[in-house]
């Protein structure tokens, strides 16, 4: 058996045979062979994306396997006979591709049966069958194309993940394009700035000589007093999970040997993990059981308005407040841990070198260096409490009689849901159509404030390399 | 000077005092649940609770109020968007942390932080554009004339079904799960994958032998996270997928609507209503909120179990 | 998911012959390295003979590290790292070869040992299976364990995670595991410097061990060390070549006073 050099073992790829052995016209021949693959394997994956949606693609992908299929089947034979090398994968996804045809063929145009609770366009078979074989076979003949070397293997596994990446990117820029597109053109200074009123009163007609009384009512609408309400729920949240949200930091960190400090953090996580869902009827258990005590007018809304007129309500902004923090206490506990150990041990020693006591330290020293770490916690709770729904579903009224701690609560998150799920037509007919701008005014809140806390967060991470 | 030396101390007693409130709340939400939910456990029977036969919102009988078709819709839902979530964010993770194709593999974080900002409701919102793109042509016959349909038309899943759910659902865990995933796969110690790449085999060998092994207990622990995410939430589901239905017959069916057992709470207590509400149907609710807590618990459990095992097998 | 194969070591047998020993087998021409704006490496002009090893020494921060980590590339996972310059393995520009390729010619043993969590067979083994490299596992375990003086201690133990050895062992079991995949050149990046002194002596008698079947380089700040192991040795400062020749002539007779002033350090 002849003995090759190491160095002839280990640059034996394709293309050092090629250039070394292969005629000219068997040169071009391969290259066009493996352009000619790659173009047929993506546009069958290109197919597969597109009829996901689109159902009248369905003459393609038929002619489309067939030809994958045969240019599977050449790239094996050239392989083989040629460089010597046999690849079964393409033999495999040859077969699996006439599979597919065949499949496609037998199919009926529509899908229905056994009970399921939907006609299945064939479109939706062929786009899983193009997708799941054309993105292999793009692969493989992605890595024949760059020369079957080692590189080339890794570089062939890109498509594989690119792919999905790029489709949940052309999901989310769809929700956002289409919240801008429906809600943008319906925005104005009117609409932002008035409050939703309407008041019934008989108006004096005279009709035929007599006088009537006709009903009239005049509608103000706009949506005010849900930013309002949105920007006083983040406020009242703020203030009331700040000194807890620190307190259960500092405790975690400085005084963290012990029982009570791994049941805090134990809660903490737990409390992250809770179900929305939980917290709602926490709050409306907490409404109830405040009703009938003096604690009534606090934290259900309950008011006497102008007129005398007593309105019952199910839940004040300090009842959602209360709630909403539970969900901001961790974020911003955790947001203190962080900035209270990344602080470098001979700022701590330093100041204790200097006589200073530990609590002397921990307020001038600790708590001034962790205060942007607490401030990215904040907006980062700001964001969640912006658009929270879940909590204070239950809870919610309309806010038309104004935003302010002791009344309903209302936000931006329950306007939307009240154009989505209310069934009252006139609401729809006034207020529905701001349904896309309220989303849009919302997103614009939360990914600003999210945005902040990046470039907070980063500006942080800078600070620390800066300071080791 | 006792006096003097403990009134020295109240900073100490103050954080204290605030630390302690959330231990205190949780214990009040968890006691809460529990009180709440005897009326129902009194009057319906755990045989009532656990039956099949849910009644709807809209109905006057009283007492039906099974909760195995919303289990077993917490069940299909979360099949469905963890099917799409985890293997979307492994990607996002790979791309970001492994191969570094520099500034797109940077810019792929903040991507992720910015979109992690939109709430649910927008989600909820925008199901019934990605129901006109993908749902409603592929799975209500959208190509036939009427007479030709041969499902009654409110069978067919137009804005409402357990996979255009999961598939919102999905689209809301993914900007939550994709850095932590990433945060794992940065984990692995450098010095390891530099063995691996200085023995010659390639970036994705390495990534499949070295980095997944080594990085599998922190995936694991952000894949419960996420799952408890997509159990607790409501309005995705409840908007998306209807506040209480029977189980569906062929039971894995994904286009009927099952709703889980957030909606089919928040139904019981009439969330559209307040007329509706009544002291067995909130303690109905509340008994499926017990149960759901339950549920975040055993999956909390598992996966400090799951971990434990794993740090056995990989010390270091 | 595995593309395609590879290459063609599957066809050849596991004992090779170099027929064609070149004297130099690597040899760097005027290697400028640029860490983003600054400057490591001046215009580095040097040579490695076959089957001897060369010894790179200097002070901190010269560059040694550098050097070594372009010998087989590693200092493209370094972010910034510009490169300008050839180096040839065997008359062939490694910059134009497969990355990977290189790596399974030129092995790298790291500064703190970094055995893979696995079990020891599984570590030596691990760049055979990467390769693909078709052979008798066991003759293999068995002839790199043999080769880093392991074997006489481990060859029951090895089934046992390797990161129950001791730090010496460790460090063995990676020079090991870089032999199973036949390379040609090793380079060791202060093998010994988190090594007791018990350990270092062993390791040395691998390094002397292997001489003639390999070509070694070895960056080290120990220069007993490198007057014990070295044919060769390289003076590098600031960035620069100082001084290349044979060891003992490098260190009785320096010809630069910078070399002078650095062996000076050390007594006869």
């Amino acid at each position: 058996m002849k003995m090759k050099t190491v160095r002839e073992i280990s640059s034996n790829s394709i293309n050092n045979v090629t250039s070394t052995e292969m005629p000219v016209h068997s040169r071009i021949l391969e290259k066009l062979i493996l352009v000619f693959a790659l173009l047929i394997s993506g546009s069958a994956l290109l197919l597969g994306v597109f009829s996901l949606s689109l159902n009248n693609l369905e003459s393609f992908p038929v002619p489309a396997f067939g030809i994958l299929a045969i240019f599977l089947l050449s790239l094996f034979f050239y392989l083989r006979y040629v460089k010597g090398k046999k690849d079964w994968k393409l033999i495999i996804f040859c077969g699996l591709s006439f599979g597919a045809l065949t499949l496609l063929r037998i199919l009926p145009e529509y899908l229905y049966g056994l009970n399921i609770n939907g006609i299945i366009h064939r479109s939706f078979v062929s786009a899983l069958l193009l997708i799941s074989i054309g993105l292999p076979s793009f692969c493989f003949a992605l890595f024949y194309f760059l020369g079957a070397t080692p590189k080339a293997n890794d570089l062939s596994h890109y498509p594989v993940i690119i792919l999905p990446i790029l489709l949940m990117l052309v999901a989310y820029g769809i929700i956002i394009v289409r919240v801008f597109q429906n809600g943008a053109p319906n925005i104005n200074w009117h609409m932002l700035i008035t409050p939703y009123r309407w008041q019934d009163f008989q108006q004096e007609t005279w009709q035929n000589n007599w006088p009537q009384w006709v009903a009239q009512s005049i509608h103000q609408t706009g949506i005010r007093n849900y930013i309002l309400g949105t920007l006083l729920l983040m406020a009242l949240t703020s203030i009331i999970s700040l000194p807890i949200g620190i307190s259960v930091g500092i405790y975690i960190t400085e005084y963290s040997s012990g029982l009570l400090a791994n049941i805090i953090k134990v809660s903490c996580n737990v409390l992250k993990s809770i179900s929305v869902f939980i917290l709602g009827l926490t709050a409306v258990s907490l409404v109830t059981y405040a009703s009938g005590t003096f604690l009534s007018k606090i934290f259900d809304g309950s008011f006497v308005d102008a007129n005398g007129n007593s309105h019952l309500a199910n839940g004040s902004f300090f009842t959602a407040a209360v709630i909403i923090s539970l969900l901001i206490i961790p974020i911003i506990a955790r947001a203190t841990e962080e900035g209270i150990r990344s602080i470098p041990s001979n700022l701590k020693e330093g100041s204790t070198a200097l006589g200073a006591t530990h609590q002397y330290t921990l307020f001038h020293i600790l708590l001034p260096w962790s205060f942007p770490n607490i401030i990215t916690g904040l907006i980062l709770g700001c964001a969640e409490a912006a658009g929270s729904l879940a909590t204070i579903w239950f809870i919610s009224g309309t806010g038309e009689f104004g935003v302010s701690p002791l009344r309903p609560v209302t936000s931006l998150a329950y306007f939307i849901y009240l154009c989505r799920g209310d069934f009252s037509l006139s609401f729809k007919k006034i207020e529905g159509i701001w349904q896309f701008s309220a989303a849009l005014i919302l997103i614009v809140i939360t990914v600003g404030l999210s945005i902040t806390a990046l470039i907070l967060k980063r500006k942080l991470s800078q600070r620390q390399r800066g300071a080791q | 000077m006792q006096i003097k030396k403990k009134l020295k101390e109240w900073p100490r007693i103050i954080f204290l005092v605030f630390a302690i409130l959330p231990v205190i709340f949780l214990i009040l939400i968890m006691l809460n649940l529990v009180l709440n939910s005897r009326t129902a456990i009194h009057t319906v029977g755990f045989s009532g609770l656990f039956s099949t036969r849910i009644s709807g919102v809209f109905s006057t009988a009283q007492g039906l109020f099974g909760i195995i078709p919303a289990i077993w819709g917490t069940f299909l839902v979360i099949l469905v968007s963890m099917g799409i979530a985890i293997p979307v964010s492994l990607a996002m993770a790979i791309f970001s942390s492994e191969f570094n194709l520099r500034f797109l593999g940077k810019g792929m974080r903040p991507i992720l932080g910015i979109l992690s900002g939109i709430p649910s409701i927008v989600y909820a919102l925008m199901s019934v554009v990605f129901a006109q793109l993908f749902i409603i042509p592929k799975f209500t016959g959208a190509g036939l004339s009427p007479g030709k349909i041969p499902i009654p038309a409110q069978r067919l899943p137009f804005n409402t079904s357990t996979l255009l759910g999961g598939i919102m659902l999905s689209m809301l865990i993914i900007p939550f799960l994709a850095p932590l995933f990433d945060d794992a796969l940065r984990d692995v110690p450098h010095s390891l994958k530099e063995a691996s790449l200085a023995l010659g085999s390639g970036r994705w060998y390495t990534l499949k032998k070295i980095s997944f092994p080594h990085a599998l207990s922190g995936l694991i622990s952000a894949s419960s996270l996420g799952i408890l995410k997509a159990m607790g939430d409501v309005v995705i589901v409840g908007l998306v997928i209807g506040f209480e239905s029977p189980l569906p017959n062929p039971l894995f069916d994904i286009l009927k609507s099952t709703a889980p057992l957030t909606s089919t709470g928040a139904g019981f207590s009439g969330g559209f209503g307040q007329s509706l509400r009544s002291p067995l149907r909130d303690s109905a609710a509340n008994f499926t909120g017990l149960l759901l807590l339950i549920l975040a618990f055993i999956i909390l459990v598992l996966v400090a179990v799951l971990q434990r095992r794993f740090k056995k097998r990989y010390p270091g | 998911m595995k593309i395609g194969v590879v290459d063609a070591h599957t066809n050849v047998e596991k004992a090779i012959k170099m027929e064609d020993k070149a004297p130099d087998r690597i040899e760097i021409k005027g290697l400028e390295v640029y860490y983003g704006k600054s400057q490591v490496l001046k215009g580095i002009d040097l040579t490695f003979p076959t089957g001897k090893v060369t010894a790179i020494i200097g002070p901190s921060g010269c560059g040694k590290t550098t050097l070594l980590r372009c010998l087989n590339r590693m200092h493209e996972l370094t972010e910034g790292c510009k490169v300008k310059g050839q180096i040839l393995l065997d008359g062939e520009n490694i910059f134009d070869m497969d990355p990977m390729l290189l790596r399974r010619r030129v092995g790298m043993v790291f500064q703190k040992p970094n055995p893979f969590p696995k079990s020891i067979r599984e570590n030596i083994l691990y760049g055979v299976h990467a390769i693909g490299l078709k052979c008798d596992h066991n003759q293999v375990v068995r002839a790199c364990l043999e080769k880093a003086a392991l074997w006489g201690e481990l060859k029951d133990r090895i089934h046992d995670n390797a990161l129950t050895l001791s730090l010496g062992q460790q460090q063995r079991l990676c020079i090991a595991r870089s032999l199973a995949v036949m390379p040609e050149v090793i380079l060791l990046d202060e093998p010994a410097s988190s090594l007791d002194p018990v350990s270092t002596s062993t390791l040395e008698a691998s390094i002397m061990a292997m001489k003639g079947e390999y070509t070694q380089i070895i960056v080290t700040h120990n220069m007993n060390e490198a007057i014990k192991v070295s044919d060769y040795v390289a003076f590098l400062y600031m960035g620069k070549l100082m001084e290349y020749g044979e060891t003992q002539k490098v260190f009785k007779n320096p010809e630069r006073q910078e070399t002078k002033d650095y062996v000076s350090g050390i007594l006869y």
